[in-house]
This record gives C-alpha cells, sequence and structure tokens, in this order.
C-alpha cells in the first residue's frame, strides 16, 4: 500500500487488488445478497481505494480501512435500494445464480445437494432481513474468518460490543430459520430454481 | 450459579475464549446454558449451508451464456418446427447437417462479437470512471499547492512590508533629529547675533549720551560766557550816556 500511496504505483495496486478482489466481492455479496451488484461494489471499492490512497493511515492494517471502505459502500447501496425498493430482473437472474452458488460446493448426493441449496436460500433470505449490524458482524466473523478484535477494529465499536451484536444476530437468526422451516408448505415445496438445474 | 455472558459464549463459540475449559465444565452441567448455546450452533450450522463459488467474472461471461441459451432455444426451435412442417421423406440428419454448421459460424460470430463488445465497453467505463477520479485528485492536489504558495506568498510579502515601513520610521526619525538639531544651531546664531547687536546698539547710545551731555555742557558754558560778557556791555552804554 506505502508504494501505491507514495509512488502511485500501478503494479502494486494490482497485486492488491488480485490479494483483495475475492474477500470483498464475498463479503459484498453475503451484505447485497446479490452477486451482480457485488461486483460492482468490489470494483467500486477498489477505485474508492486507490481515489483516497493518501488518506490512508500506514499506522493501521490496510485490510481494516479496505474492509471499512467495503462496507461503507454496501451500506449505501442497500440505503439506496431500501429507498427506491428495487426489484428488477437483475434481483431474479441473482436468485438463480445464488441457487447454482448453493450446490456448486460438496460431494453429496443430488437430494443432499438440492436439500442443502434449499436451506443456503432460506440463510441467504434470512440473512438479507436482519438489521445491518447484526448481519455485518456475522459476515465478517463467521465468513470472513475475522477475529472479534479485527471486527470491532473495522467498526469501531468496543468488542464487546461486536460480541453482543454476533450472540444477538445468532439468536435472531435462528429465530427467523426456524420460522421459515416450520412452514410445511415451503418445507415440502424445493426452490423452483435448484430443480433447474 | 453464575452463569458466561453471550459475549463469553461467543467467544467460545468462535475459539477464541482463554478458559475453555472452564467454559466447558459449565456447559456439561447447566442446562439453560446449553439450551442457548445449542440455539447459536444451529443458526452457525445453518449459516455453513450458504457457500460461494470463488469470485469468477460472472459479469463479463453472464451475457455469453444467455445468448447461448438463446441461441441453443432457437436452434432447437427451429429443429423441431423444420420436422414437424417439412415432408416426411426429408432426412432429418441431412437437414441438421445442413443447417448446423451454417448456425454455429454465425452464432460463434455473434458471441465472439457480443463478448468483444461486453469487453470493451466494461473495461473502457472502468477507465474513464478511474481517469476521471485520478483527474479530480491530481486537481484538488493542484488546488492544495496553490493555495499553499499563494499563503507563504502573502506572508513574505507581509513580512517585507513589514521591514520597510520599520526601515521607513527609522530614517524618518533621524531626519527629524538632525532638523531638529539644526532649527537649534540656527536659533542659537540668531540669538548670539541678536545679543551683539543689542550690545553695539547700547555701547553707541551711551557714546552718543556721553557726547550729547559734553555739547550740553558745552553749551551751558557757552551761555553763561555769553551771558558774562553781555553785561559789561551793557553797562558801558549806560555810563557812556549818563556821562554825556
Amino acid at each position: 500500500m506505502w508504494r501505491v500511496q507514495m509512488e502511485d504505483d500501478p503494479q502494486a495496486f494490482a497485486q492488491l487488488v488480485s490479494r483483495w478482489e475475492s474477500p470483498i466481492q464475498r463479503l459484498c455479496t453475503r451484505m447485497l445478497g446479490d452477486p451482480h451488484r457485488a461486483e460492482d461494489m468490489a470494483q467500486e471499492a477498489f477505485a474508492r481505494v486507490f481515489a483516497k490512497r493518501k488518506e490512508y493511515q500506514p499506522n493501521g492494517r490496510f485490510s481494516t480501512f479496505l474492509w471499512r471502505v467495503a462496507l461503507n459502500l454496501c451500506y449505501d447501496e442497500l440505503r439506496r435500494l431500501k429507498r427506491r425498493q428495487e426489484t428488477s430482473l437483475d434481483a431474479e437472474t441473482s436468485e438463480v445464480l445464488a441457487g447454482l452458488e448453493c450446490v456448486s460446493g460438496a460431494d453429496l448426493s443430488p437430494d443432499e445437494q438440492l436439500l442443502e441449496a434449499e436451506q443456503g436460500r432460506l440463510v441467504r433470505q434470512a440473512l438479507q432481513q436482519l438489521p445491518e449490524l447484526y448481519r455485518t458482524v456475522i459476515v465478517l466473523r463467521h465468513y470472513e474468518n475475522l477475529k472479534f478484535r479485527e471486527i470491532a477494529d473495522v467498526l469501531e465499536i468496543p468488542e464487546g460490543t461486536v460480541k453482543s451484536r454476533m450472540a444477538e444476530g445468532l439468536t435472531q437468526l435462528q429465530n427467523l430459520l426456524r420460522r421459515v422451516m416450520d412452514e410445511p408448505a415451503k418445507q415440502s415445496k424445493p426452490n423452483k430454481e435448484c430443480l433447474m438445474i | 450459579m453464575n452463569h458466561p455472558t453471550r459475549e463469553e459464549w461467543m467467544a467460545f463459540l468462535y475459539g477464541e475464549h482463554q478458559a475453555k475449559n472452564q467454559m466447558k465444565t459449565h456447559l456439561a452441567g447447566c442446562d439453560q446454558c446449553q439450551a442457548h448455546v445449542a440455539h447459536w450452533k444451529h443458526a452457525m450450522k445453518a449459516l455453513d449451508t450458504w457457500r460461494l463459488s470463488a469470485a469468477p467474472p460472472i459479469r463479463s461471461w453472464q451475457p455469453v451464456v444467455t445468448w447461448a441459451a438463446a441461441a441453443l432455444v432457437i436452434l432447437a426451435a427451429g429443429f423441431g418446427f423444420g420436422r414437424t412442417v417439412s415432408p416426411s421423406k426429408m432426412d432429418p440428419l441431412k437437414i441438421r447437417a445442413a443447417i448446423e454448421s451454417s448456425l454455429k459460424t454465425s452464432l460463434e460470430n455473434e458471441l465472439r462479437q457480443k463478448f468483444a463488445k461486453d469487453f470493451q465497453e466494461q473495461w473502457q467505463g472502468n477507465i474513464a470512471d478511474l481517469r476521471a477520479r485520478i483527474a479530480a485528485d491530481y486537481k484538488n492536489q493542484l488546488q492544495e499547492d496553490l493555495e499553499k504558495v499563494t499563503g507563504a506568498t502573502l506572508t513574505a510579502a507581509n513580512a517585507e512590508t513589514a521591514r520597510l515601513l520599520a526601515e521607513f520610521a527609522t530614517s524618518a526619525a533621524v531626519k527629524r533629529t538632525e532638523e531638529a538639531q539644526a532649527i537649534g544651531t540656527a536659533l542659537k546664531e540668531l540669538e548670539s547675533k541678536r545679543l551683539n547687536d543689542y550690545a553695539n546698539l547700547r555701547k553707541e547710545l551711551e557714546t552718543v549720551a556721553v557726547l550729547t551731555e559734553l555739547g550740553l555742557r558745552n553749551a551751558q558754558q557757552d551761555i553763561v560766557q555769553l551771558a558774562s560778557f553781555a553785561q559789561p556791555n551793557s553797562s558801558t552804554p549806560a555810563s557812556q550816556t549818563g556821562n554825556k
């Protein structure tokens, strides 16, 4: 980052992008629930980091700075979407893509893959219903494997608050999932998009 | 019984708690905490079911996949329609072979053009955006530098003005002192001249007075002499007249 900041070195910046592109894109996908928007947000995050490279304080960790920039972009995007109550074709396509991603992982039988994909879809939807402050902590700790101390640095809040939000987030998530799973119609009818695969 | 806090349980569940054994011991003997932990563990397990693939460049390939799917649908529809409406003696394999190559070529060209166009548009957009940001950045930097230079110049000009004013004040004070000294000298010369003139005038007046007194005395003597000279003259003729 120092080379980017002081010498505007494009190669160093390309290295930073290749190192952090996937984590940032994953974070944005988990936060927004939409891989297309997440891709745009990840690009925007790196463009913003480059534009604000002079403001970066070398005494802090670069990753903290980058997570913070990406999260702020996600918050802005979520607010924008909330204002517009946007339901576009992109979102529908994203549902399909998210379904594809659900089954891409494991060495499971087709039935198990289908079941897991459906669960993944429900988890994604439940996570999107959680308030942003809980979702952020869950995504950073559970999916991106940041320590509670690191999350506290990124969000600039005490570590105890991070843990408290994590506990509350998990509680609310489990309640949401239980409510959804208890609905017999949804339980017996697998997702249409996953069946198409 | 003191239960660990929710924050401690979170640290424990994510392997960040220092006293794991104590927590485990408490958990083994506490139904209430077991229920809480089970609740959270269910949520954590559920979270694991949402997997993401390793971030591929989704945006750039998706249109290609869409176009390919659309082309295949059209191909299948055309093939089906052809089979339905064509005379039965026509061989479907021959028809397929006839149209397959041309469709393949056109599809390939179309996909290639679409991919190139998408790629170009995306990167042009990115480059334009980046260029605009860099330009704005440099503009801000330039403005900051200009403000710094202007500030430095103004400070230097103020310092120079202050120095010149100080010099002017000093030279004016020196000149004023010199003028006062010259005026003092001139006044002293005038005073001494006036005193000399006064002394000379007094001397001359005294001389005139002395001379006048002498003249008056001489005149008085002359009058006295004249008076004494006149008396004999007046007695003589009287006697002379009497004698006659």
